[in-house]
Parts: structure tokens; C-alpha cells; sequence
């Protein structure tokens, strides 16, 4: 029996696929993208996310953790990523974090077996059928392909419309047995990372072998999701090469990813600075920018 | 069809939400200026007087010295149909003239027995007054009459001669009414200038005399016909419901050439049976006319009245299969669902009837209905009512021409003005509730409530001791017990009361057109319908299946806690008694965490679906089991001869004779069903905490999972149906969903269907709830009527409360407060 690891799912959501789509968001990345908005999925299962807005400052959570993790002085309570082994036992006591839902501590990689989550998942797929389907999305979902293959050949054949949204900078190994089961494509075209500000050719030759696997393949739809970052990916020569090859495959349907503005709602929760600050004006401008460059 | 009202319609709507905001407390027709029946005729049969009052309010309707303010006896500019009910409602009680003798009511004050009594759970048949009119009824009683008049006496308590006198009088004081507005009508039309009112108000005229008297012959007449019985009916207490309207009407309308005439119509229509609707609840102590009788059995039933203010259990069935099984869809059933769609009132209420063969485009149009009117309409599953109605005839039946005449009888299965099932016009429809949560305090605590009052040591006494539980499986023979006991007492009471509304309440005009009344010379009360189905329906089922799957974990699994401690947690709402005692505290604080965020939960999590089984399977056999005890005492005519059974007649107080001694075919067909109606804040405000529910919230409306407890689709919760048998339900298991999301409404529903739910309403939550909530409180505490004129401009958001719809800003606070965190998120 496989099993599989998860941070989240949107039940119906209109921006990943076409139509009306569950989201299941597969845990682990690859990559370090620097402008990432869920920093907590690219790790192999996600660190404690704390979100203080929730939290009572009953103090329960300090008691029981052993590793003194979380801290009260004056007023604020102050959590320690480093030191927590996510062992879980301040979710277990704290009052407004759940086991069903986010709560003021939670930690959200689950790992559960493949027929089970489809289980879960099916009466919204049967609601969804007749104009969506599923998305798997990540973190990178392709490298849990082994699972995630069981999972889609589930959903293919009961009849829903199966899209993977990836990065596509990931081995042809770990796309193959993908290959049958996936109705869309959504390509990330993440040619760089990081700061760079420039194509990472190693990238670039990794998501062109993807992209001649699939088209080889047939059978599937490719949809390019190109995160427009100001500074980082936004640049002319970046942005036409990124463009060229969308051409190169034939890719029609491009989508525009603009910068986040939540973004930095889980770095907070982590503890962390954003890689990567929000900037409206210069957000809108780098999306009109690229916008101009795409149509 | 466009969504847009006429003139003429959009200017009657208007007019009723002008008055429904202001003070109503002048319309109500004043009880000092009716006469007292019960002095004038105290010799003659109740059932008779009773026909006498009907004919008194008729008449007092349509006098204006009595009328004054009532606007009852006018006719609207604009109104295409004659006739107003007076203001009354489930919540704030009726006016109507005293019938019954001193004595009557003296006595009454035993069984919680008035006038006022009438519950109203039915529907007629609307076929038979279209096709024959009130003149044939007349026409068959006269000629069952004793050859000469008995005037003054009474043969015996049955007595059939009074039975027909009662209902020749008040067939014919609905004809009279219906005389005096055509002559009203006439009257209006020779004073009116405009051409085209004129002869609106002629051909009103017209009509009235013609109906509901004779036959109707076009669709007009027959909209006419049926407006005016039900406006009869509801002036004179019977708050019966419509049935199966577009089954009625389709004929009519197929001859209709004016489409657009015969929408407005209903339209007309609906507005006209919304007409007592308030909007604001600023004058509600003045209009305050409940008394006493507010009971069911003997178990006092106490409405919560302003959860109730806005119903007036009237409520039109459409679609569904017709008496063969075939589809029952028709022109009108998309007609009536146009008319709901333009108007989207609170009341009537609108169900419709969904099979798994139902037409793609009649489940559209319900999508696109609830989309446009964020409420409209209620669902009901046929795939499973009718196999649930079914079952509960057939019982042990083996007689195929029986068989097959019970098919048809499900097949026409309508609701109630709530959402009991009945048969269409022909069953009388009675039911016991019982609160689950109760059900699980006295498995948990040996028979006792867990209540905080030292006075009462381990709590109120309400049933059998079971013991401490030791283990889960002792746990789970403990709820059977305790179910079982309360059903028992539910279903038996339902039997020994059964008929003390005989003599208080009779109905004739509900009788001249129900089942089998007329042709077996008995009123409605005295058992003359055909069939009769009761029920006991169970509340706070929900809030059980994770209480017990809190406890299975915390108490029986992992052994953290002791059944003991658990249920003190729930009984001193997680505050321990005596200040200081930090242990308790501490240990409480634990068991409330991982009882409200720790545990598994109904529909979050899979592994709590055999709780959920166990419960269905629990209620619906303790409920089998009653119902084989009731027949065997109250019930079957072999108990009369059987010493044994008088004994135990005796031990439940009774000592009369069994119900088939007067009514030898007579059958109870007792039935279970899960839901709360209305009553989930006031029956939860009892019982201790439990899972996700502090000490005295609100229970799980309905059958819907606890409030805010729900993190996964609705379509999971659809699917959880699926494997607890609900169409073995008659008494009907309702779920009301209140969703973010107004797409895929279409497949939601068809979902439902597949998934073999009972019944469903759906409500699009609108982000107002809180503001509305904010508003309304500030309203209630500071009395600033700027505030309260603020809350009228939100008077079209509807929501599902329980047993009906209403507007949102007329709800109490605390089921406000119970909405804003119903919204199910799908993030
Ligand atoms: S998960 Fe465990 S180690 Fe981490 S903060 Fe909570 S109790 Fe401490
Ligand atoms: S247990 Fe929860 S609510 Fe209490 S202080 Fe910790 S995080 Fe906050």
C-alpha cells in the first residue's frame, strides 16, 4: 500500500485547472523559489506553523512541550522553530487547534494511504465531474510519482479530469508513470530560482526533456502558470526566453501568475522573513510588463 | 421566463412589506366583538358549535364593525383575488370565537387543550373541491342526514348527524364569505373609473360566485377556488398546508392561454398567503396571542414563539412521481417554481420533490432558483420518502391489492406545513419529540440529566437506571436502554393522547374535504381520515454521534478519562464547582480540549460512520418496538377481551376501550424521523455540554452536523447518507446546509439524490449575518429605532430555521448568533 504526504486541500477552487477543481497539495519540493508562498511544503514534512492571531495565551502549549519551544514574556508568546521536534503534543493541548482544521498551532503534512485519501476526496470529485476535475499541486508533486500515480490512476478511472501542476524541473523518472493518467498540465516554467536573475541553463534543459516527454507522450494538455516576481523573474530576456519555449511546444494557454500579496502569510507562521517583500506598484507593474510580452 | 414582477405585482409585494415593517398590532381582529359560541349553543355538539364558529368568524370577517383595522374585508387595488386571512401565526397564536362550554375548558386544563389546540400538520384535497365544489359536499352530507333533523341532542359522542349538520354549516359559511366579496367586488366596480379595474373587479365577482360553491372550469377560478378555501381555512384555525398544487392545477393551466396572466396570478397568490408576514420585531409583545395549549401530549411542547412568529405551515409540494410512478413534472410545476423564484418571500414554503429520473431541466431550474433567491426551494429525496413511506404502510401487509394501493399512496406522498411526510390529503399526520442529547445524559449518568444543581445530587431523575458503563459496548447497551425508554414513552403517550383533540378540537371543514371523512360520517379527530401516521422524531442526533465518538476515544480507547469525569466536565461546563480545586480544573480543561478539538467527528472524519449507523439502527428499531407495544395495547381490538392488556392499560392510566373498538380498520402507522424543527435553541438551552457544544447552546439543527463542526464539503456529507438506510425514515430525516458557494448547485443536488438523503435545504450564506447580528443586538439593547429602521433594508435575506424559512432580521438573537458560524467553507 502507498501512502502519500499532503499540507492541504481546497475543495473547489476556480485557478488551478479548468473549471471547478479539488486541490490536493502534495508535500516536499526540489526547489528553493524564492518568492515560494507555502516555504513549509518544501521541506519532506512541514515545520510547526504558528499563527499568533489565534492564539488565547493560555499557556497550555508550554507546559507540555519538553523541547521549550513556545515562550511568554510580556505578553507575547514567542515560538522557537529551531528547537521543536514536531512531536505535536502543543497541538494536542492547545484549545483553539484542532485536528480538523488549522488552528493557532498546527502542523500540516499528513501522510495517508492512497485509497483512503481518494476515499475522502471522491464525493466532492463526483460533485465536481461534470466541470472540473482534480489538481495535485505542491509543494513538487512529482516526487512523490510512485503514490501519486496509484492516486491519479484511481481518479482517471472513475472518470475525473486529472491536472498536475509542477515546476517541471524534475527527472523524466518521476514523470513517466504519471504519464497515463494526467488530463492537464500545468507548467511552472521555473527556469531559475533563488535570486538569479537570469536562466539557470541546467533549468532549462531539465524542463525541456519534461516538455518533450509529455509531448511525446500525447494525450494531455500543457497550461503555462509563469509567476511574473518583480526583480526576480520579470526581466525582458528572461521573460521572452520563458516565451520561446512555450512556443517551442506549442503551449497556447498562458497564464500570468502575479505576485502574491498573502505571501508572506506563512513565512510569518514559520518565523520567517519573506524572501521576497510584496510590492503593489511594482507587483502590477511587472505583470502588465510581461503581460505586454505574452500577448 | 424573465425574473422581473409586473406593475401590478411588484406594487402588491411592496405593500406587504410596507405593513409587515410596521406595527400590526391594530390588524388583529379583537376576540371581545365575537360571539361566544360555547354560551349561545352549549347543548349542541362540539363538533357542530365548532362548525357555528366557523360561521361566526366568516361573517365577523366580513363585518366591518367588527373588522376595523383588519383589512379583511377589502380588496386590494391591484389584487387579482378576494378574500384575506386575519394576522395570526404558528408563534403568536389565533383569534377565533369561543366554541367550547365552561366545563370543556375547565377540564382541558388536564391535556393543555383549547380551541387553539389544532395542529394544523395537513393537507386537503384540493382535486375534489375544483372538480365536485363545496355544493356537492353539501350535497352528499344532506343526503346522509336523519330523515328528521335531531336538533338539541346528542346521540352519542360519534354522532354522525352532527357530524354532517357541521359540515353542511361551514361549507355553506364558506360559500356566504365568498358571496359577500363577489358582492363586495360588484360593489367596487361600479364606484371604480379605471376601465380596465372595472372589469378586473367584475370578473372577480363573477368568479366568487361561481367558487369555491361549484366546480371550477378555468384556471382562474380553480387559483380562485383554492385561495379561497385555504383563506377560509386559516381564518378559522385550520393552518392547513397546500399539497401538491401543480399536481392540482396542471389541468387548468394546460387550458390557460394567458401564461403571463396565470404567473402573475400565483404570484398574486403567494403574496396574498404572506400576508401576515412581520418584518420587524418591534411590536411583538402587543401581538402576542398564544394561550396555554402550546402542548403535544403530555409532554408541554413549548414553542419558541419567535422562531415561529413568521410560520404559518403553509407549504406548496411540487414535481416528484405521480400515483403509477411515473414523473410528475408538468408545466405548472415549473410555473409555480417561476412564481416562488420572483417573488422570494419567507412563506409559503416551496419544496420540490427530486427522483433520480426527475427531467435535467427541472433540477436546473431548482439550481437556478436557489441561486437567484439565495433559499428557495426545499429538496425532498422521493428515491427515499417513497420507499420510506412505503415501508411504514406496508408493515406486515401480504395482500397484494393493499400492496399496490400503498404504492400509489407513497408515490403521492406530500409534507406537511413543516416537513412531516404525509399522504396527500388523505392521513392525519401526529408525532412525540424526544432530545437526544437527554437520551445520552441518562446513559452517561445512570437515568439522571446531568444538571449543576447539588439540590438534585446526580441530576433529574427522567429515566431507567443503566448503570455506569465499564465498557464501550456497555456504553453503547446503555443508549439502546435509554433510547428505547424514551421512545416508548414518546410513542405511548402519542397513543394515550391521540384522541383528546376529539372533543375539542373537530374539524369539519377540513373534514369535508379529507380522506375518508365524509363518506364514514367522521370528523377528522374522531379518526375519520383513512390513515394515520405518527411519529417520533429525535433531536440533537448529530450532537450524540460525536459526543459518543469523543467519549469511544478519550474514555473507552486510550482510557484517559473516566465516564465519570466526562460527564461531570459536561455537567459543571468544564468549571469545576468548588473554586480553588485546581486538580478538577486542570482535569477539566484536558477533557474539554480533547473532547471538542481532539476527537473524531461526524463527516471530518470516516471512522465516526458507525456511530452514526449504530444510532440510525438504534432509533429506528426502538421505534419498531414501541410501535408493536402501542398496537398491542391501545390499538388492536383483541386487547378489549384480553384482562392483561386492560392491566396494562391501566399502569399507562387509561381505561377506555382500543382505538379499533369505535373505528374497527383503524391503524396508527408509527414511524421514526430525525430532526429539531425549530426547537434546537430552546430544547438545547437544557442539556448539558457536549462535543463542540458548550453547557445550553443550541443543538444540531435538524440532522445536520453540530454548528461550525462541518471542515469538510457538503458533498461529504452527502455521501455520509448513504450507508445509514434513511429510507427507512417516514417521519423524514432533513438536513439544511448553509453554503458559500452558489455553483455546481445542479450536481449538489442530484448528488443528494444518488447519495439517498432525505430532505434538504440549502441556504447561500450571505455576508451580512454579522452585521445583521451586530445591528439587531444593538437594536435589542438600546431600543434606538434608527437602528431597527436600519435592519429593514436587509428584510429579503431568508434562512432555514429548522421546521421553515423566515427573514433573517426577525429571528431571535441567539439563532443569529447560531448563523453566522453555520457558512461551510470550502478554503
Ligand atoms: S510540536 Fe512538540 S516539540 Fe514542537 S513545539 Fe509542539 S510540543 Fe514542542
Ligand atoms: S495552547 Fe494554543 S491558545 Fe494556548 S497559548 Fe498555546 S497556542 Fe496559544
Amino acid at each position: 500500500m502507498n501512502s502519500i504526504r499532503y499540507f492541504n486541500i481546497t475543495w473547489a477552487s476556480k485557478y488551478d485547472g479548468p473549471g471547478n477543481r479539488v486541490v490536493v497539495f502534495l508535500q516536499g519540493c526540489n526547489l528553493s523559489c524564492s518568492w515560494c508562498h507555502s516555504p513549509h511544503s518544501q521541506v519532506a514534512s512541514s515545520p510547526l506553523l504558528f499563527f499568533p492571531n489565534l492564539c488565547t495565551q493560555c499557556e497550555r502549549c508550554a507546559v507540555v512541550c519538553k523541547q521549550g519551544v513556545h515562550h511568554f514574556a510580556n505578553g507575547i508568546h514567542s515560538v522557537v522553530h529551531a528547537l521543536c521536534v514536531k512531536c505535536g503534543s502543543c497541538i494536542d493541548a492547545c484549545p483553539v487547534s484542532s485536528v480538523h482544521k488549522a488552528g493557532a498551532l498546527y502542523l500540516p503534512t499528513r501522510e495517508v494511504e492512497v485509497t483512503q485519501l481518494f476515499r475522502e476526496l471522491e464525493p466532492q470529485l463526483k460533485l465536481l465531474q461534470n466541470n472540473g476535475g482534480i489538481t495535485f499541486s505542491g509543494g513538487e508533486p512529482l516526487l512523490q510519482s510512485k503514490a501519486l500515480a496509484e492516486l491519479a490512476r484511481l481518479c482517471k478511472a472513475n472518470g475525473y479530469h486529472v491536472a498536475i501542476e509542477t515546476s517541471g524541473v524534475v527527472d523524466t523518472l518521476n514523470l513517466e508513470p504519471l504519464l497515463p493518467y494526467v488530463d492537464c498540465w500545468l507548467v511552472g516554467f521555473r527556469l531559475l530560482q533563488g535570486y538569479s536573475n537570469g536562466i539557470v541553463p541546467a533549468m532549462e534543459v531539465v524542463v525541456r526533456r519534461f516538455l518533450e516527454t509529455v509531448r511525446h507522450a500525447g494525450g494531455s494538455s500543457i497550461i503555462a502558470r509563469i509567476p511574473i516576481i518583480p526583480n526576480v523573474t520579470d526581466s525582458m530576456e528572461y521573460l521572452e526566453q520563458v516565451r520561446l519555449l512555450t512556443k517551442e511546444f506549442y503551449i497556447d494557454t498562458i497564464e500570468l501568475l502575479p505576485h502574491n500579496p498573502e505571501s508572506n502569510h506563512y513565512y510569518r507562521a514559520l518565523g520567517l522573513t519573506p524572501l521576497v517583500t510584496y510590492n503593489k506598484e511594482q507587483s502590477e507593474a511587472a505583470y502588465q510588463n510581461a503581460n505586454r510580452i505574452f500577448t | 421566463m424573465e425574473n422581473v414582477l409586473t406593475e401590478r405585482i411588484a406594487q402588491l409585494r411592496l405593500e406587504l412589506k410596507r405593513k409587515g415593517s410596521s406595527n400590526r398590532s391594530i390588524e388583529w381582529v379583537d376576540k371581545q366583538k365575537l360571539p361566544n359560541i360555547g354560551e349561545t349553543y352549549p347543548n349542541e355538539h362540539v363538533v357542530v358549535r365548532r362548525a357555528y364558529a366557523i360561521k361566526a368568524m366568516l361573517e365577523a370577517l366580513c363585518d366591518t364593525s367588527v373588522t376595523g383595522n383588519t383589512n379583511c374585508f377589502q380588496i386590494a387595488n391591484g389584487d387579482l383575488l378576494a378574500g384575506n386571512i386575519p394576522m395570526g401565526s404558528n408563534g403568536l397564536g389565533k383569534v377565533f370565537p369561543t366554541y367550547l362550554t365552561e366545563d370543556e375548558l375547565r377540564i382541558g386544563s388536564v391535556t393543555n387543550k383549547t380551541e387553539m389546540a389544532l395542529l394544523g400538520h395537513n393537507s386537503i384535497n384540493y382535486e375534489k373541491l375544483l372538480k365536485g365544489g363545496l355544493r356537492e359536499i353539501i350535497r352528499f352530507a344532506e343526503s346522509k342526514l336523519a330523515p328528521k333533523m335531531l336538533k338539541m341532542s346528542i346521540k352519542d359522542a360519534y354522532d354522525v348527524n352532527a357530524f354532517y349538520r357541521s359540515v353542511i354549516i361551514s361549507c355553506h359559511a364558506v360559500i356566504d364569505y365568498s358571496h359577500r366579496f363577489s358582492q363586495l367586488a360588484k360593489d367596487m366596480a361600479y364606484a371604480c373609473t379605471d376601465a380596465k379595474r372595472k372589469a378586473e373587479l367584475l370578473e372577480i365577482s363573477r368568479i366568487c360566485k361561481k367558487v369555491p360553491e361549484h366546480p371550477a372550469d378555468t384556471f382562474y377560478e380553480a387559483m380562485h377556488s383554492i385561495w379561497l378555501m385555504h383563506c377560509c381555512l386559516h381564518s378559522t384555525m385550520d393552518f392547513m398546508s397546500l399539497g401538491r398544487l401543480d399536481q392540482v392545477l396542471n389541468p387548468y393551466l394546460e387550458k390557460e392561454p394567458n401564461k403571463e396572466f396565470a404567473l402573475e396570478l400565483f404570484q398574486n397568490f403567494i403574496i396574498k398567503a404572506a400576508s401576515r408576514l412581520n418584518f420587524t420585531t418591534e411590536y411583538l409583545v402587543e401581538q402576542d396571542h398564544m394561550d396555554y395549549n402550546a402542548a403535544l401530549g403530555i409532554h408541554p411542547y413549548y414553542l419558541d414563539q419567535r422562531a415561529g412568529l413568521n410560520n404559518f405551515l403553509q407549504n406548496i409540494i411540487i414535481g416528484g412521481k405521480t400515483p403509477d410512478g411515473n414523473d410528475a413534472t408538468n408545466e405548472c410545476t415549473y410555473l409555480i417554481l417561476d412564481a416562488f423564484r420572483g417573488i422570494n418571500l419567507s412563506t409559503p414554503g416551496i419544496y420540490v420533490r427530486l427522483h433520480s429520473q426527475s427531467p435535467r431541466r427541472l433540477v436546473d431550474e431548482v439550481a437556478r432558483s436557489l441561486k437567484e433567491t439565495k433559499n428557495l426551494p426545499a429538496i425532498l429525496n422521493d428515491d427515499v420518502m417513497i420507499p420510506a413511506m412505503y415501508n411504514a404502510l406496508a408493515g406486515k401487509e401480504t395482500d397484494k391489492v393493499r400492496l399496490a394501493e400503498y404504492q400509489r399512496l407513497a408515490n403521492d406522498y406530500c409534507v406537511d406545513g413543516c416537513w412531516e411526510p404525509i399522504l396527500n390529503g388523505v392521513s392525519e399526520w401526529t408525532f412525540g419529540m424526544i432530545n437526544g442529547l437527554t437520551v445520552l445524559e441518562c446513559a452517561m449518568n445512570r437515568g439522571a440529566a446531568l444538571n449543576p444543581n447539588s439540590e438534585l445530587l446526580r441530576g433529574q431523575k427522567l429515566s431507567i437506571d443503566t448503570g455506569v458503563p465499564s465498557t464501550y459496548d456497555e456504553f453503547k447497551n446503555a443508549i439502546s436502554k435509554q433510547l428505547q425508554f424514551f421512545i416508548d414513552q414518546s410513542a405511548f403517550a402519542m397513543c394515550l393522547y391521540y384522541m383528546t383533540t376529539e372533543f375539542v378540537v373537530p374539524t369539519p371543514l377540513v373534514s369535508a374535504l379529507f380522506g375518508t371523512c365524509l363518506e364514514r360520517g367522521k370528523d377528522k379527530s374522531w379518526g375519520g381520515a383513512q390513515y394515520n401516521i405518527g411519529g417520533t422524531i429525535v433531536g440533537g442526533v448529530p450532537d450524540m454521534v460525536n459526543t459518543i465518538a469523543a467519549i469511544k476515544t478519550w474514555v473507552y480507547d486510550k482510557k484517559k478519562y473516566s465516564i465519570t469525569d466526562v460527564a461531570n466536565a459536561f455537567k459543571y461546563n468544564y468549571k469545576a464547582p468548588n473554586k480553588g480545586d485546581d486538580k478538577t480544573q486542570k482535569l477539566y480543561n484536558d477533557i474539554k480540549v480533547d473532547i471538542n478539538t481532539n476527537s473524531p467527528q461526524w463527516v471530518n472524519s470516516n471512522e465516526v460512520e458507525p456511530i452514526a449507523q449504530f444510532l440510525t439502527d438504534e432509533i429506528y428499531s426502538a421505534v419498531s418496538k414501541s410501535k408493536q407495544l402501542a398496537e398491542k395495547v391501545f390499538i388492536n381490538k383483541e386487547g378489549d377481551e384480553d384482562k392483561s392488556v386492560w392491566a396494562l392499560r391501566a399502569i399507562s392510566g387509561y381505561y377506555g376501550k382500543s382505538m379499533q373498538y369505535e373505528i374497527p380498520d383503524f391503524e396508527l402507522k408509527f414511524t421514526a424521523g430525525l430532526g429539531t424543527f425549530e426547537q434546537y435553541n430552546w430544547q438545547g438551552a437544557g442539556n448539558a455540554a457536549s462535543a463542540g457544544r458548550a453547557f445550553g447552546a443550541p443543538l444540531a439543527p435538524n440532522f445536520t452536523p453540530t454548528t461550525g463542526t462541518l471542515h469538510r464539503p457538503v458533498s461529504s456529507l452527502l455521501a455520509s447518507f448513504a450507508k445509514l438506510g434513511l429510507d427507512r425514515y417516514a417521519g423524514g430525516v432533513i438536513t439544511d446546509v448553509c453554503v458559500k458557494e452558489d455553483e455546481n448547485l445542479a450536481d449538489l443536488l442530484k448528488l443528494f439524490v444518488k447519495e439517498k438523503g432525505g430532505m434538504l435545504t440549502v441556504t447561500i450564506a450571505s455576508d451580512s449575518y454579522q452585521k445583521i447580528y451586530d445591528l439587531a443586538k444593538e437594536a435589542t439593547e438600546s431600543g434606538n429605532r434608527e437602528v431597527a429602521n436600519e435592519l429593514l433594508k436587509y428584510s429579503d435575506i431568508v434562512v432555514r430555521v429548522g421546521g421553515w424559512n423566515a427573514p433573517f432580521i426577525t429571528l431571535p438573537l441567539s439563532h443569529m448568533e447560531n448563523y453566522v458560524s453555520r457558512p461551510v467553507d470550502l478554503e
